[in-house]
């Protein structure tokens, strides 16, 4: 939904009515109470009018030829879901006010009514506008302390445990042949327990924000070649350390896909990482990025553990871990493939995976080439 | 002689421990608390390399300092190396991209916290030798 950017017009209200006695009438009673008045004989001029400035309300005769005004209800509804209609019946038929109302009036008006009649029912409505907008911008406060919540709690959380993981490394790295082997095991557990939890901090962020939408950025598009060359890189150190073979395979000259670069490197960093850590010695991950029609399609295979065929389903649930006797030692929050779905999907794409337990997984993420500007 | 490093960073838990492994690397260290202990540092000693944390004052004060060592009225900084470091894992290509948007120059690297110290200590090698 768009917020147009100029002031809004917080009195005016828009006529429509073909009776061109109705519309003087209530042009004259609305003025005198201080509304901005524009009246309009037809529906789609008023529509018009409507789209230009966003009036609060609408103030529709139900019976016009052209479009009338259940038509002209159902267009508004579209256009500004915030937009308040009252509906003028011709005559008291409770019938066609409830209808009116069913379709997204707020609330009638039969004619012939007072003039006191009409201000009362034009000031309910401007009550019920301001309720509307009140809930709104408590909405977004919310929202906002939302926001800052979350990044509190990256900085809050994760420094002093960074600082902690620190001194234990440093501790290690320089003095830990002088330390009694005890100690040195005791500090290396605590290295593990700190990381873990780093670890933790790092998975739950993102879904913290992923579950308000706010992980993408709206609009934004990337090179997802670069992306992915970036993420390899990063990952060739722990691929080293596990002894697997990490290898890289590009088609050049993709367009951007939508999505960015945070997100998108979330998305490939996440089964990069899975595919070493649930890999064997001399095992291969191979990491290719092509085109498919109007897509790109990036896969992740490795040679390594694969699963179980009775739990592929739930691989993409959230803290889903496949439990056996090869997975046991390998730490993890289960959260990764729950993060990678919500990304591809919120990106308009897809993630399935195909896996031979004992033999290899194999990961296929499908992404939508961003609109060309 | 050993080579002079200077850690600008407001943890001061962070500066103990990456004094410690640097020295225990027979590196000379020194250290300040804040962009602008920094920038003072900076005035009476010309470091081989500077490791800056990116949040402390606020959330770019790091950013900031980089590019007044660059590109500040103080000429003979500017070719000093900058290795930045974090705790917020953040994609490097699109925190540089923002900070190249922001009209930021980006570091000569970037490294997360806690850092990995062999990792570190090839990293400043590539720097500054030793
Ligand atoms: N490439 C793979 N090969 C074999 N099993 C895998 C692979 N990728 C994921 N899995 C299985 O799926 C489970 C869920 O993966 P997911 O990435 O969501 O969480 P995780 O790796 O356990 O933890 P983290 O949140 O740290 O990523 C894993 O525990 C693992 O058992
Ligand atoms: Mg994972």
């Amino acid at each position: 939904m768009s917020v147009s950017e100029e002031p809004k017009p917080a009195r005016l209200v828009v006529v429509i009515d073909d009776d061109e006695v109705m519309r003087l009438s209530c042009k004259e009673i609305l003025r005198k109470s201080g509304y901005e008045v524009e009246c309009f004989e037809n529906g789609q001029a008023g529509i018009e009018r409507i789209r230009e400035r966003r009036p609060p309300l609408l103030l529709v005769d139900l019976k016009m030829p052209g479009l009338d005004g259940f038509q002209v209800i159902e267009i508004c509804r579209k256009l500004d879901p915030e937009l308040v209609i009252v509906v003028i019946t011709g005559y008291a038929t409770i019938g066609t006010a409830v209808d009116a109302m069913k379709a997204g009036a707020y609330d009638f008006l039969p004619k012939p009514f007072t003039p006191d009649e009409l201000r009362l029912i034009i000031a309910r409505g401007f009550e019920r506008r301001r309720l509307m907008d009140e809930a709104r911008a408590l909405r977004r406060e919310k929202e906002d302390a939302e926001r800052r919540f979350v990044s509190f709690v990256a900085h809050q959380l994760k420094s002093p445990l960074a600082a902690i993981k620190q001194y234990l490394d440093v501790l290690l790295f320089t003095m830990g042949d002088s330390l009694p082997e005890k100690a040195k095991l005791w500090v290396g557990r605590c290295q593990v327990r700190a990381s873990d939890m780093l670890e933790l901090i790092s998975d739950w962020l993102p879904l913290a924000r992923l579950e308000r939408g706010a992980l993408c950025q709206a609009g934004a598009a990337s090179e997802l070649g670069e992306v992915v060359k970036q993420v390899v890189r990063d990952h060739e150190h722990a691929a080293e350390a596990a002894r697997v073979a990490l290898e890289l395979r590009l088609e050049e000259g993709l367009p951007p896909v939508v999505g960015d670069g945070l997100a998108l490197a979330m998305l490939c960093g996440n089964l990069v990482g899975n595919a070493i850590k649930y890999n064997r010695e001399g095992g291969r991950v191979s990491v290719e990025l092509a085109r498919a029609g109007e897509r790109a399609v990036l896969s992740v295979r490795d040679t390594g553990l694969g699963i179980p065929e009775a739990q592929v389903g739930r691989l993409f649930t959230e803290f889903f871990r496949v439990s056996s006797e090869a997975t046991k030692e390998i730490a993890g929050s289960g959260l990764g493939l729950a993060i990678c779905r919500k990304i591809a999907s919120e990106l308009g794409g897809e993630i399935s995976v195909e896996s031979v337990e004992g033999v290899g997984s194999s990961f296929r993420v499908e992404l939508p080439f961003a609109p060309s500007p | 002689m050993g080579r002079k490093i200077l850690v600008i960073d407001d943890d001061a838990d962070f500066l103990a421990s990456v004094t410690t492994v640097l020295e225990a690397a027979h590196y000379e260290v020194a250290t300040a608390r804040s962009a602008k202990e920094g920038l003072e540092a900076l005035k009476g000693s010309r470091p081989d390399l500077i490791i800056l944390d990116v949040m402390m004052e606020h959330e770019w004060a790091g950013y900031e300092l980089n590019q007044a060592v660059k590109f500040g009225a103080d000429e003979s900084t500017s070719t000093i190396p900058i290795l930045m470091v974090s705790s917020i894992q953040t994609d490097p290509a699109t925190l540089f991209y923002r900070a190249t948007e922001a009209g930021m120059v980006t570091p000569d690297s970037y490294l997360t916290k806690p850092l990995d110290i062999p990792v570190f200590l090839a990293r400043v090698r590539s720097f500054v030798g030793g």
